[in-house]
């Protein structure tokens, strides 16, 4: 978080926060002062080349932190810094330019690609827009190569309802690819998908970052997902990142109560090691009236006193934050 | 849905039985069948955020089950609902709400009581967890197993999901492209798969323990039910397929005790 130097971050999120007026009817457009507190002051860093993931139940703010570094969405506070370049602060071509090193894959392939567009159409869809004339039907090619579907030649003329879910997917992450971005975000890209046909997508995202240096924020609720795609893990709970570190340690060792909450909620692939699970209570509150103090603490086993003061992430190992007292103790 | 005979207008069970505690229920009148709906088998949906009527409260929507079968007046049917709701982790005194009123975990907990509301013998739970969240999914799977013990009702728990699977059943059927490919204990089933089809499905899910290894997928994908179909179903994708399995369908050969498979080659494969 705060080690890093800048050179190799490729984003840098700094205290962003997004809030979202309620309104109290539907023709008012007054909101009395009620907001839906999407994300509450995350402050991240993706690191050039590593794949982070961002996972949480939902409603914590996971894919609205995902489309303010895409910026789709303007912050209401914070800044993010794109490999050095302030992405609210620029306008017009340059953002253009930015845009050009971020893509985004969605979670409903069925949804995600246009049914009108041919493949051709839809992958080479953000060349068209960011007027990159040269080659399109050359790199559209390369592109689908480089996910799998080949020959190229058979899937250009064809339409998504002619392919099935898995190859749908590689579609899209074709498209994403065909600009040579250096960020993906991905927002849960395996959760529509099947079981057999997940495991193939995630390996082909593996790949790609091998062959294209790719960066990627990964977003999924699936932990087992993340642990096995990513270098480093963000937890989010409410609008704040509860917990951050090596993806294989947080899985082996969390230290924040609700990490460990979720984690022991997990049902294993395994018969024999059953029932194990620490059960927490209720369910996620709405972020409208987020509580005092630490987030967690209603529903917290091991709340106390001090708890009633949010707080911060702190070191408690190599390159691991979390935002808990007890971190340490329990 | 053949079980419960809500198959779609045009779908027709061409062949086959349904028993149903020592009654054919394929052979049941639309009349017997309204009897046996929900009084003897009922269902939890998958998608307990769009299966409950937004327009009735959660008590309308569980009494039209209990008043479908028996004629009770109002006070038994509250505190069949009210002892229903306490059943399911629920505060009864919230029985006169609306399903938008509830979260999902909830919603899908009145799912639940729905389905009990008339004890039925057999619950069929279709993907009951599917749209939940871990937490939330957790709370759900550990509600459905102490049910399933106090109540000692059956179930058929549908799922895509393997771990879901480990957490709850005592017995898998595996099923693909129609046809159950290998059924048994399922211990025997996650510790020693036999088919094909189960040796990869279960290779392919990431885990939380061990160490981290490259996860293997099986490529291509189902095939389409429309057309013809090779013996061996799962002919197209099987890294063992033989020219026979083209040729001959496998039959379901018993394995020990308690499992089954629909393989010609299990034991070659086995073996390697």
């Amino acid at each position: 978080m705060t080690a890093n130097s800048s050179q190799d971050t490729l984003v840098e999120v700094k205290n962003i926060k997004k809030l979202f007026p309620v309104r109290r009817g539907l023709f008012t457009r007054s909101h009395a002062g009620r907001f839906v507190h999407a994300v509450d002051g995350v402050s991240v860093a993706i690191r050039k080349g590593e794949i982070l993931s961002l996972v949480g139940e939902s409603g914590c703010g996971k894919t609205t932190l995902a489309r303010l570094i895409l910026r789709l969405l303007a912050p209401t506070d914070g800044t993010i810094i794109f490999d050095g370049q302030n992405l609210f602060g620029t306008s017009g071509g340059e953002m253009r330019k930015l845009r050009l090193q971020m893509q985004a894959v969605f979670q409903d392939p069925y949804a995600s690609l246009d049914p009108k567009k041919t493949i051709l159409q839809v992958v080479s869809e953000p060349l068209v827009v960011n007027r990159l004339k040269n080659g399109v039907q050359e790199r559209v090619r390369e592109s689908l190569l480089a996910v799998g579907l080949s020959p190229p030649e058979l899937y250009l003329s064809k339409f998504p309802y002619e392919l099935s879910g898995g190859q749908r997917q590689r579609v899209a992450i074709a498209r994403a690819i065909v600009i040579n971005p250096r960020l993906i975000v991905a927002d849960e890209p395996v959760s529509m998908l099947d079981v057999s046909i997940r495991a193939e997508i995630l390996t082909l995202m593996l790949d790609l970052r091998q062959k294209f240096n790719l960066t990627y924020l990964f977003i999924t609720h699936d932990l087992a997902v993340a642990r096995y795609v990513s270098d480093r893990m963000a937890v989010m709970y409410l609008g704040k990142i509860v917990e951050i570190g090596p993806a294989e340690e947080i899985c082996a060792n969390p230290l924040h109560p609700y990490t460990k909450a979720l984690l022991s909620a997990l049902p294993s692939a395994d018969p024999r090691a059953r029932h194990k699970g620490v059960q927490v209570k209720g369910e996620v509150p709405n972020a409208i009236e987020i509580p005092a103090g630490c987030r967690f603490r209603p529903r917290c086993p091991h709340a106390f006193e001090k708890c009633m003061v949010e707080p911060e992430l702190v070191r408690v190992g190599p390159d691991h934050y979390a935002a808990c007292y007890l971190a340490e103790e329990i | 849905m053949t079980i419960m005979r809500l198959l779609p207008t045009g779908a027709r069970v061409y062949d086959g039985r349904v028993i149903l505690g020592g009654q054919d229920i394929l052979n049941a009148t639309e009349e017997q069948m309204r009897d046996i709906r929900w009084k003897q088998v009922s269902i939890i949906f998958q998608g307990a955020l769009n299966s409950l009527n937004p327009v009735l409260t959660v008590r309308e929507q569980i009494a039209e089950g209990i008043l479908a079968h028996e004629t009770v007046d109002k006070k038994t049917i509250d505190g069949r609902i009210d002892a229903l709701f306490r059943y399911v982790g629920l505060d009864p005194a919230r029985r006169m709400n609306y399903p938008h009123e509830f979260s999902g975990g909830m919603k899908q907990r009145i799912m639940i009581a729905m389905a009990l509301a008339c004890n039925p013998a057999l619950v069929i739970a279709d993907e009951p967890t599917t749209a939940l969240d871990v937490v939330v999914q957790y709370q759900i799977l550990d509600l459905i197993r102490n049910l399933r013990e106090k109540l000692q009702i059956s179930m058929i728990l549908i799922t895509h999901d393997l771990s879901v699977v480990a957490e709850l059943s005592d017995k898998i059927a595996i099923m693909y492209a129609g046809k159950i490919v290998e059924y048994g204990d399922t211990f025997e089933i996650f510790e020693r798969p036999k088919h094909p089809y189960t040796r990869a499905l279960l290779k392919s899910i990431p885990k939380m323990q061990g160490a981290k290894t490259r996860l293997t997928y099986i490529s291509g994908s189902v095939p389409d039910l429309t057309g013809p179909v090779p013996a061996c179903r799962f002919y197209d994708r099987c890294q063992y397929a033989q020219k026979k399995c083209a040729e001959v369908e496998p039959k379901t050969e018993q394995v020990g005790t308690n499992q089954s498979v629909a393989c010609h080659f299990w034991r070659d494969i086995e073996k390697q």
